[in-house]
């Protein structure tokens, strides 16, 4: 099986999309001719014309709107904003109208649209590209928030992303774009939304993360096992709407956890999973619920990028202390 | 035109405006054009008026429905994961 790596996954789920579905139309800024920042639609213009491949002026606001009348219509518009950053005047589109285009019409209309967006720092970039702001996505009614932590879960999350009947917020980890590389063969199977996946069992501690951070997670897994401590890995993937019974039955398994998110804490995604296991995993908890998380500041410049993100050494502190609570307790 | 409020705007300048508002000046153009007249205005308010009426009073006869009904076409299928919210809302009003 063919070795790509997480942006190739994407490259190729988008070309299998627009080969299957003629509904199927990709854009964006710079999307066409010149491939996509990140090349993720490279080459893509010239094998399905620029009539369903196409560059876009410098209007976010105008690609989440093309995505929502696209949509309405019956096509299938995946569009592209470059850096999440930049997602911020699509938001009046994703609350406004596609998260509840279904409801307001009582299913007369939908909008199966997918914007998709790189997630995150660790890249040196400049301000306004590192951002990680996915709790604000997941908290709208309507939508599903979605981010693949690895090529093969980039290809068949995004081919379900683009065939799903509801808008799709599809987040993808720029840091691991190139950093990783895994087994894709395209087949045009999707794999399931609203699913995590458990990429690691374990016994002893549950580590549950999604995007860029799981790669960390599972180094963090691989150093804590040296220790004799039995990580479970869980990808949540799918972040609106998350998959509970998967957490909660690891949790009853391992009685510990440690939410790993490189988004700011107060008020990220690792809060509400740590609000479901307290209210519904409570019994099972043989320690305190731990995060590990970026800092409550501004996701700082590239020199100091590496200290606000959450590091293996901290992932694996944060689970010691968790087994160790026990262990006194 | 004296029951809107202007807030700090001078007065000369709202009475310059006025002569521009489109409202007054499509019905000085019907005046004008058409020899439109304070009865035909009058019949066209209170059909319009009648009209609403009605449509709020047919909505009005409508029967509410189920409270749990808000959850049925936020998705195409309702996610698993919202299922024991809809029951909740289902019990709490059964």
């Amino acid at each position: 099986m063919p070795e790509v790596t997480l942006v190739d996954a994407i490259n190729l789920a988008l070309a299998r999309a627009l080969a299957d579905d003629p509904n199927v139309v990709v854009f964006g800024e710079d999307v066409g001719v010149n491939g996509g920042v990140f090349r993720a639609t490279a080459g893509l213009q010239q094998r399905f014309g620029v009539e369903r491949v196409f560059d876009t002026p410098l209007s976010e606001a105008l690609i989440s709107g093309l995505c929502v009348g696209m949509a309405a219509q019956g096509l299938r518009p995946v569009g592209e904003i470059q850096f999440m950053g930049f997602l911020y005047p699509c938001i009046d589109q994703l609350v406004n109208h596609a998260s509840r285009l279904r409801n307001r019409t009582q299913g007369r209309l939908s909008c199966p649209m997918v914007l998709r967006t790189p997630h995150g720092a660790g890249i040196r970039a400049p301000e306004h590209h590192s951002e990680a702001t996915e709790a604000m996505l997941a908290h709208i009614p309507g939508l599903r928030v979605v981010i693949p932590s690895a090529p093969e879960r980039a290809y068949g999350l995004l081919l379900a992303a683009i065939r799903d009947p509801d808008p799709v917020v599809f987040l993808e980890p720029t840091r691991i774009y190139r950093a990783v590389k895994g087994e894709v063969e395209d087949t045009g199977e999707a794999l399931p939304l609203d699913v995590a996946f458990v990429v690691r069992e374990g016994r002893d501690v549950t580590l549950i993360s999604w995007g860029a951070m799981v790669k960390d997670t599972l180094d963090a897994a691989d150093e804590l096992s040296a220790d004799g401590i039995d990580a479970e890995v869980i990808d949540l993937a799918t972040l609106k709407p998350y998959d509970e019974q998967t957490v909660l039955g690891s949790i009853a398994k391992t009685g510990r956890c440690v939410i790993v998110h490189e988004a700011a804490r107060t008020g990220g995604f690792g809060a509400e999973i740590a609000a479901l296991i307290a209210e519904r995993g409570l019994l099972s908890l043989l320690a305190p619920v731990i995060r590990v998380t970026g800092y409550d500041t501004v996701i700082p410049l590239p020199r100091l990028e590496r200290y606000y993100m959450p590091s293996v050494a901290r992932i694996v502190a944060a689970a010691r202390k968790a087994c160790k609570f026990a262990e006194s307790g | 035109m004296e029951r809107v409020f202007f807030g700090r705007r001078p007065a000369e300048e709202v009475q310059e405006h006025w002569k521009e508002e489109p409202i007054a000046r499509l019905r000085t153009y019907l005046v004008n054009r058409f020899n439109w007249s304070k009865t035909q205005e009058e019949e066209v308010a209170s059909e319009c008026e009648e009209r609403v009426d009605a449509a709020i009073k047919r909505y009005l006869a409508t029967e509410p429905r189920p409270p749990e009904t808000m959850f049925d076409h936020l998705y195409a299928r309702l996610p698993s994961a919202y299922a024991g919210q809809r029951k909740e809302v289902e019990d709490q009003n059964a």
